[in-house]
């Protein structure tokens, strides 16, 4: 069987279930180690082909969603080979999440159409049907030379050449140091080295910040307002989005599900999510709201978390987990002139007071969102536009090569065998620019090195 | 009018490094074989390097011996100083070099082959290739002999239409002023097989009553002694010793101030030469901030005065020479014996050939040495190897024998020629190699002795000794991998005075020898587990293997991906004209090489991945019909 790929199967488009497919090798070890069965007995190594399991999806401890886990075992999937497809509940940052969860496990984001290849290679599908299928690859790989010819021109290329020259240059000193061991060369000054592989990394980890910003600018900042039942959430969400999408009673619990609207501030595009209030009710309709308020939380890039005179410091354990950099509070209906209540334990990135009839509280609010994320610093001179997923985890993995080098570096690891980690390194770069890495780091040695007899 | 002189299955062409390999193992493999020689006084000869090994070549010599090659077990028979390069820098790259009595090496190999069965050896000079029906059918010489044969290996090394020069004075010889072979280029334009120009060079021998030793530094031997060969185990011992001298800044001087004269200045060479290998005029005039340059000071064999200056290698005129070397410290009176030279010769294209060595426009006829472009006898001696039981085994009607880059430096070695070719002299190098972890010198014979006995190149006895080894080898692993080393106060004093932290409780030997800072030899006085009578190269082997285990490990998946795209094997008959999706340039690119699985062609240079998608895809379709 070939290596693991995964892939969301379900059309990229808001729906209520999506899918995530793994096949190859270990596939169904792989989406063990994140998939939890809720039933013991049916972890998902022990099923037989055809059979599912319910169960939770976790990134470390951390509760994605909950889904089913089917399992088919080669040869009788659609692929051919082991194949675990995972149905969850939508929502397209939650399938990228766990798609990210795949990867992180061993698993390899598989290329347009690489499934169907597969299952055409293992003999699963007709000659038609495989002649169909090489149309589309041929066709992908146009769109390929496309995506290669666009990246060489772009920033992104320049950048990412940039890091991989440098690291060149590195693997390159530590080469000839090693084929040519009579020659008098320096010695390799592992603490300098140290210092410039950790300064590409940062170079690296800086460009997929700017990735961050990239999705920010496609998808909009996800703004989720959060907080207890009946603190004024949907009225905050009509005031800052201008239009009346939520409704608004004095009952509490209103609000049963996350609610969508949009708006533009400073001409960035934000999308705000009013939520349920978060309550121990024991109505199902309200609980499930609940459930979906904190899920909505922990995926938002920003959490509005709406106070007013009744709030408590217990009421700040639902943001337990969350980066509170990204957290306002918010004290609302402040026409009410109560004392506000003090949450020291949270460090909040703004505070701010709001009242439905004090216009500019809103505005300085909607002020406070855009601060946040300080996109007033996006410079869009500077900024790579990453093309796709593959080349972005090709620069995950490339800075994630480079922090285990790094420990490697620690714990004094002979040179041979850290120059042959650089490489992947440098593989995983030059994908970008579809150059091959033995070649590059051996005309740079001898441009630059007097050697040999 | 030419004679038929006799009947050969396979003809060599040259007895260097290459050619000696190629015979002896199509004669061992039962074809009568047929090798020519210019003169049989220069069999096995060193016209350069009287040295043997080094990193990435000590490889392909230890390749080689587990293989059933020669030159491992003379070069051990004929060593005078031995040395083992990067034993601090990292394990992988270990290599071992030895310094060799170049006369007493030819003596050595010479006799072999006039012993071997089979095996003829002629002193004359092949000068055309026949070919009929793009297959070879024999050889005429210059005394216009005629030796019909079903095979051919060119390994005519440096000597095609080969020119010297020392100077402004240029002549038509080969290295060591032996004669040129000029006849023989015709005939390749004959067949359609071009060639082209590569340029190389040696420095100058001198006498060793001239130089004064004292003002040089001074290289021993290693005290510890490797061989090469893993099954012959011949008594070596240093013999002499070398010695280090550094150019200056008025060396420097005299070089710059008479670049007029040197013929690569004045474009009189037109061949590529080696990047690697730079002349030192090269080096003065391109590394200008080098305040000076190192030479290594060898003697050339233990019964001669004759020196060579490694580091030195030259095309100035004579009195140059002598000019610049007198400006180096311990050189004031040196006295040059034979000088400097540059030699341009005639070499074929190595994306010509299949990985089996063999002429895709010509059945029959193989390249091996630095006829394909390569620098260094020991690259040359590996595709003699190969590309003589290729031969053989076509005569005999077998598959093809192809070592993949996975398995040895003499895979990468071929596929890197005949898939990216070359444009200067190719050397072996351990960067060359994206598998250096598992490619080492000490672990040669595990990688490859089954094979050299299937394919019947490593005899039943040298196999019964690897046999008993890797027995040896796996009862230690073993016993090693279960031993336990307890804490004592001795032991935690001897880790502490080595910088490394004390242990507290009962640890596994494999883990503790896994700290840079310990090694076999401390850990076995503390370990239960007794291993402490064992040959230093058997605990070498096993203290990397478990150093490395986790690179191994992973490096041994990624081999796994590799063997998948090597198994999805091409025919050479597709053209790939007819494949609708690939691009055009892949489309020329993979017409040229023929690459024989979808590995091979995913490492051609201007085919990229969605190339490779489409062929395997096509490949699928037409799996049947193919």
């Amino acid at each position: 069987m070939k290596e693991c790929i995964a892939a969301i199967a379900t059309a990229l488009a808001p729906a209520g279930l999506g899918v995530i497919r793994l096949s190859g090798r270990n596939s169904i070890e792989i989406a063990a180690k994140f998939f939890k069965s809720s039933n013991s007995s049916k972890d998902i190594k022990l099923l037989n082909g055809y059979e599912a399991a319910y169960g939770k999806i976790l990134d470390g401890d951390f509760f994605l969603d909950d889904g089913v886990a089917l399992v088919f075992k080669a040869p009788c999937s659609y692929t051919g080979e082991d194949v675990v497809e995972i149905t969850c509940h939508g929502g397209l940052l939650i399938l990228q999440e766990i798609l990210n969860i795949c990867t992180k496990n061993g698993a390899r984001l598989a290329a347009n159409g690489e499934f169907t290849k597969r299952a055409f290679l293992n003999g699963k599908l007709s000659l038609t049907q495989a002649e169909a299928v090489a149309d589309v690859i041929n066709a992908e790989s146009l769109s390929y030379l496309r995506a290669v010819n666009e990246v060489k021109n772009g920033i992104l290329y320049k950048k990412a050449k940039g890091i991989s020259n440098k690291l060149v240059e590195l693997d390159g000193n530590i080469l000839v140091w090693l084929d040519y061991p009579l020659d008098d060369l320096p010695d390799i000054d592992i603490l300098k080295f140290k210092d410039e592989i950790r300064c590409q990394k940062l170079k690296l980890d800086s460009i997929l910040q700017n990735v961050k910003f990239e999705g920010v600018l496609k998808n909009g900042v996800q703004v989720a307002l959060v907080g207890r039942p009946n603190v004024g959430k949907s009225t905050l969400m009509n005031l800052i989005c201008g239009e009346e999408k939520s409704i608004v009673t004095n009952i509490s619990g209103t609000t049963r599900d996350v609610i969508a609207s949009s708006v533009a501030i400073n001409g960035f595009d934000f999308k705000i999510f009013d939520t349920a209030g978060i309550t121990d009710s024991s109505d199902v309709v309200e609980r499930l709201g609940v459930e979906r308020a904190i899920n909505k939380l922990k995926t938002a890039d920003i959490v509005l978390f709406i106070t007013d005179n009744l709030t408590k410091d217990e009421d700040l354990d639902i943001l337990k987990g969350y980066e509170s950099s990204n957290i306002i509070l918010v004290y609302n209906k402040s026409d009410l002139n109560y004392k506000k209540h003090c949450f020291s334990k949270y460090k909040f990135s703004e505070i701010v007071s709001t009242s439905h009839n004090n216009y500019s509280s809103i505005e300085k609010l909607k002020q406070a969102i855009y601060n946040v994320k300080q996109l007033g610093n996006i410079n869009f001179n500077n900024m790579p536009l990453i093309l796709n997923s593959r080349q972005k985890s090709s620069l995950e993995r490339s800075s994630k090569i480079l922090e285990n080098l790094l420990k490697m570096l620690n714990s004094n690891v002979a040179l041979d065998a850290i120059g042959v980690i650089l490489e992947e390194a440098i593989d995983e770069l030059l994908r970008l620019t579809g150059e091959k890495v033995s070649d590059v780091v051996l005309d740079d040695i001898f441009s630059k090195f007097c050697v040999g007899k | 009018m030419s004679f038929l002189l006799d009947y050969a299955d396979v003809v060599v062409i040259g007895a260097g490094h290459a050619g000696i390999e190629a015979a002896m193992a199509s004669a061992r493999l039962g074809c009568k074989t047929i090798i020519f020689t210019l003169s049989l006084d220069k069999i096995a000869n060193m016209p350069c390097n009287p040295c043997i090994g080094g990193t990435a070549k000590g490889h392909l010599v230890r390749e080689l011996d587990a293989l059933g090659g020669l030159m491992g077990r003379v070069a051990d028979k004929t060593t005078i100083q031995s040395k083992i390069l990067n034993s601090k820098r990292g394990p992988a790259v270990r290599s071992l070099r030895a310094q060799i009595d170049k006369v007493n090496y030819h003596l050595h190999m010479k006799n072999i082959l006039e012993l071997q069965d089979n095996l003829y050896i002629k002193q004359d000079e092949v000068i055309k290739i026949d070919v009929n029906n793009s297959k070879v059918c024999g050889v005429y010489t210059k005394l216009d002999a005629y030796i019909k044969t079903k095979a051919v290996i060119v390994a005519c090394g440096t000597y095609l239409k080969a020119k010297t020069f020392i100077g402004t004075v240029s002549s038509s010889s080969g290295p060591d002023n032996a004669p040129a072979a000029n006849m023989l280029s015709c005939s390749f334009k004959n067949l359609n097989i071009n060639l082209r120009r590569f340029k190389t060079g040696t420095p100058a021998r001198v006498n060793r009553k001239s130089i004064d030793f004292s003002k040089l530094k001074i290289q021993k031997g290693d005290e510890k002694i490797h061989s090469f060969s893993f099954f012959e185990k011949t008594e070596i011992i240093n013999k002499i010793d070398c010695y280090i001298a550094y150019t200056n800044s008025k060396t420097h001087d005299v070089i710059l101030k008479n670049l007029d004269r040197s013929p690569l200045y004045s474009g009189d060479i037109k061949g590529v030469g080696p990047r690697y290998c730079p002349s030192i005029e090269d080096k003065v005039v391109r590394f200008k901030d080098r305040p000076r340059h190192q030479i290594f000071v060898e003697p050339i064999g233990f019964n001669t005065n004759e020196i060579y200056l490694q580091g030195m290698s030259s095309s100035l005129p004579l009195d140059v020479q002598i000019s610049f070397l007198k400006t180096i410290e311990g050189f004031e009176n040196i006295d040059i014996m034979r000088p400097a030279y540059a030699i341009e010769y005639d070499c074929c294209n190595p994306t010509d050939l299949y990985p089996t060595l063999e002429f895709k426009c010509v059945g029959g006829l193989y390249g091996a040495g630095q006829f394909n472009g390569t620098s260094g006898y020991e690259e040359a001696a590996v595709q003699g190897f190969v590309a003589g039981v290729n031969a053989a085994r076509k005569v005999r009607n077998l598959s093809a024998f192809i070592l993949t880059r996975a398995s040895s430096y003499i895979g990468t070695l071929i596929d890197d020629l005949v898939t990216k070719g070359c444009t200067e002299p190719y050397r072996i190098m351990t960067a060359r190699s994206e598998y250096r972890l598992l490619l080492r010198h000490d672990n040669a014979d595990r990688r490859l002795s089954e094979i050299g006995h299937s394919i019947k190149t490593l005899s039943d006895e040298d196999y019964g000794i690897f046999c008993e080894k890797q027995k040896l080898i796996k009862t230690l692993k073993e016993g090693l991998e279960k031993a336990i080393i307890r804490p004592t106060e001795e032991l935690n004093a001897k880790l502490l005075s080595l910088n490394t932290s004390k242990i507290s409780f009962p640890r596994k030997f494999t883990d503790l020898i896994k700290r840079p800072e310990l090694n076999f030899d401390i850990l076995q006085e503390y370990c239960e587990f007794d291993c402490k009578n064992l040959n230093f190269e058997i605990k070498e082997e096993l203290e990397i293997d478990f150093k490395y285990e986790e690179f191994i490990k992973s490096q041994q998946e990624k081999l796994l991906k590799f063997k998948e795209m090597e198994d999805e094997k091409l025919p050479v008959n597709i053209d790939y004209e007819n494949i609708s999706g690939l691009r055009k340039e892949a489309r020329e690119k993979l017409n040229a090489i023929k690459p024989i699985n979808l590995g091979q062609a995913s490492r051609i240079s201007g085919v990229n991945p969605a190339d490779i998608v489409v062929l395997s895809v096509w490949l699928n379709i037409n799996r049947n019909c193919l």
